[in-house]
């Protein structure tokens, strides 16, 4: 069941991280990718457990620390990719891509604390490089029709929207031609 | 575990009635229960659906009725729907009746919650994406924005 649309042509070849910059509040912030250990893992539970849950989407991120621990756990797995946006030892921001059959679907969060600064479109651009880097061709993702900065900031990547006709806008990327 | 039902165990509704009550027939509301519809298209969560709202009706004694429904998204036969609805009344002993009902899903459920004095249209809460994503379904997107009954989205 898997009749997504997917443009033709590649996206812009976006820089893969590690990659570092100054977001409009004058923070350095460090764009890395998840690498596995313990101190990651707690330091993003730390940022979702306190994530305001009026910026939820369909659900994601749970609301209870065991609920955010097994989603983390599903999210972080070797097959998936998953950057961090970092301010010090803080999570600013988390962006990843799950694997869904041939494509990969892609969800980005950032804290309150940071948000308006600049850091998600970073942040997206950083995950885009890194799954175009790992070979990704296709991605897709829902956002809620009303989120009009999402929308606005998936489109500014190269997202081009693939199914208006349900609750959420359905949009798709490509990162890399096809094998065939 | 024997699948046998009890003699005793008919509908959920109305074994508790007041015996010899005055002013009250034997409905559903006089023993506490709703008149429950549950529409269900055979996705995974409309499947849940099923689960929960039987264990409920049994324990509640809620007049259940079961519609199966058209889901172009399952791939699932409406045979094995109705199998599977079957097996489940049968774990909590319920005789509730199984309908099918034809035509765009949406309205037909409407239609039939508000046409037939239901307390309650209950459906799958969304399938969930490989992300945790919940997305719901176009079944339930047409009856949350147009039933007048009360919709219960299971989760």
């Amino acid at each position: 069941m898997n009749t997504r649309t997917y443009s033709d042509a590649v996206a812009d070849p976006y820089e893969a991280p590690p990659l570092s910059f100054t977001d409009r509040e004058e923070r350095t912030i460090k764009v890395r990718p998840y690498e596995g250990d313990d101190a990651e893992f707690e330091a993003l539970v730390e940022m979702y457990d306190s994530f305001d849950p009026s910026d939820r989407a369909q659900g994601i991120p749970p609301g209870r620390e065991d609920r955010i621990r097994d989603w983390l756990d599903n999210i972080l797995d070797d097959e998936c990719l998953n950057v961090i946006a970092w301010h010090g030892d803080e999570v600013a921001g988390h962006a990843t891509l799950v694997p869904d059959g041939d494509a990969y679907e892609l969800a980005i969060f950032v804290h309150q604390t940071y948000q308006r600064a600049g850091i998600g479109t970073r942040l997206i651009k950083a995950l885009l490089g890194y799954g175009r880097e790992s070979g990704v061709e296709k991605v897709w993702l829902t956002v809620e029709r009303w989120n009009r900065a999402a929308v606005g900031l998936y489109k500014t990547v190269g997202f081009e929207t693939s199914d208006a006709e349900s609750f959420e806008l359905e949009m798709t990327i490509r990162l890399n031609d096809s094998d065939e | 575990m024997a699948e046998k039902r009890s003699a005793t165990a008919g509908r959920a509704v109305g074994v508790e009635g007041p015996v010899g009550g005055e002013g009250f027939s034997n409905t559903a509301a006089s023993v506490g229960g709703m008149k429950v519809l549950l529409g269900i298209g055979g996705s995974d969560d409309s499947i849940r659906a099923l689960e929960k709202t039987a264990e409920r009706a049994a324990n509640t004694g809620d007049d259940l009725t079961v519609a199966i429904v058209e889901n172009p998204s399952v791939e699932h036969s409406r045979e094995d729907i109705e199998q599977k609805v079957t097996t489940v009344l049968g774990e909590f002993n319920l005789d509730a009746p199984i309908q099918h009902l034809e035509g765009d899903p949406g309205s037909a459920l409407v239609d039939k919650a508000e046409n037939e004095g239901f307390d309650q249209l209950v459906l799958g809460g969304g399938q969930t994406s490989p992300m945790g994503k919940i997305q719901v379904g176009s079944i339930a997107e047409f009856v949350l924005l147009n039933s007048h009954v009360t919709v219960t989205l299971v989760r």
